[in-house]
């Protein structure tokens, strides 16, 4: 948290997370899904490809979607 | 490997059964389920990652080679559903998607507007759509002509268990599409299963008649032998119905008691 970095707040599966500016989609998925496989990732309605997630930083107000499969249908 | 199956488009199912694992209790009833019905498909729904998921669905599915049929179970627009469907393309890297577009959330029946609109729009994305549909042969004939790889009527609402309240229309339409179909959801028992077979669908899909039944593992295996009945039975071709009785033993030769 005392990284010296300016907080942003963005919303990841619904809740409000306060993060550093400059977090990527490959941070985040790391915090929020770290041992579980078969993720997609989209950004106020956009896909972002797996090959993004390293480069593609979070904007502040930012809606985040992590999503996986589970017994359904 | 696969004694009686169908291959539609690429997706090889075992003895006709596309497992819905909705409404599994747990892991390890999962996996007795796919022991005792020898399915090789079966679906699974995208949700938002749980922080409290020990093991993912995907790694059972897997152990026991399972080909994945990832649905847009939820979805109420065409947006929604071709969303979810490019997400789950992305997570599980396959271009099949059972495509569900519900119009109401106390019978879950499809909105065939909707649906017809995203299976177009999947179709031109690349997808192999396999959409889940009402039991109309028009609507069955618009999906075929959309470029979906197989049509999938209901029997009934999903989970009612009520069996295929219309038989005729599910004969109808497989008679009109030369797609397979697939009898999906309203199936309760394994008579019901038999029914669709009989009525010359190619394949049922069954989630909660397996998954909720008191015993999931044995219903799974007495649904595998009603498909494989009432397919033989389709095959075989059943006697015309008749009003009155036709005596089958020989009227010839009765003895004068």
């Amino acid at each position: 948290m005392n990284s010296g970095n300016i907080l942003m707040s963005i919303s990841v599966n619904g809740e409000y997370h306060d993060i550093d500016t400059g977090t990527t989609v490959a941070h985040l998925v790391e915090r929020y899904a770290p041992a579980t496989r078969g993720i997609s990732v989209a950004i106020d309605g956009d896909i972002v490809p797996k090959s993004m997630w390293a480069e593609t930083q979070l904007k502040e107000d930012c809606r985040v979607e992590i999503i996986t499969a589970v017994a359904g249908g | 490997m696969i004694e009686e199956g169908v291959d539609i488009a690429g997706l090889k199912v075992a003895n006709r059964l596309l497992l819905g694992t909705g409404g599994v209790q747990s892991h390890e009833v999962l996996e007795k389920v796919i022991e005792a019905s020898k399915a090789s498909v079966a679906t699974v729904a995208m949700r938002r990652v749980s922080a409290t998921s020990k093991q993912s669905i995907l790694d059972v599915l897997d152990a026991h080679n399972v080909t994945i049929l990832p649905n847009t179970a939820g979805c109420y627009s065409a947006h929604e559903a071709v969303l979810t469907a490019e997400m789950a393309r992305d997570a599980l890297e396959t271009d099949y998607v059972k495509l569900e577009v519900i119009g109401d959330e106390d019978t879950l029946l499809p909105d065939v507007n909707e649906l017809l609109r995203a299976a177009e729009i999947l179709y031109d994305k690349g997808f192999k759509v396999f959409p889940y549909t009402t039991d109309d042969p028009i609507i069955a004939k618009r999906l075929e002509q959309a470029g979906c790889v197989a049509v999938m009527p209901l029997g009934a609402p999903i989970g009612s268990g009520l069996g295929i309240r219309n038989p005729h229309n599910i004969a109808l339409i497989v008679d009109s599409v030369n797609v397979p179909v697939i009898l999906d959801a309203g199936i309760g028992t394994a008579s019901e299963a038999a029914h669709a077979m009989e009525l010359g669908c190619s394949g049922v899909l069954i989630a909660s008649a397996i998954t909720r039944a008191q015993n999931p593992p044995m219903m799974a295996a007495a649904m595998k032998h009603a498909i494989i009945a009432g397919r033989n039975a389709y095959l075989a071709g059943r006697i015309p119905r008749r009003f009155r009785a036709l005596a089958s033993s020989p009227m010839d030769g009765i003895a004068n008691l």
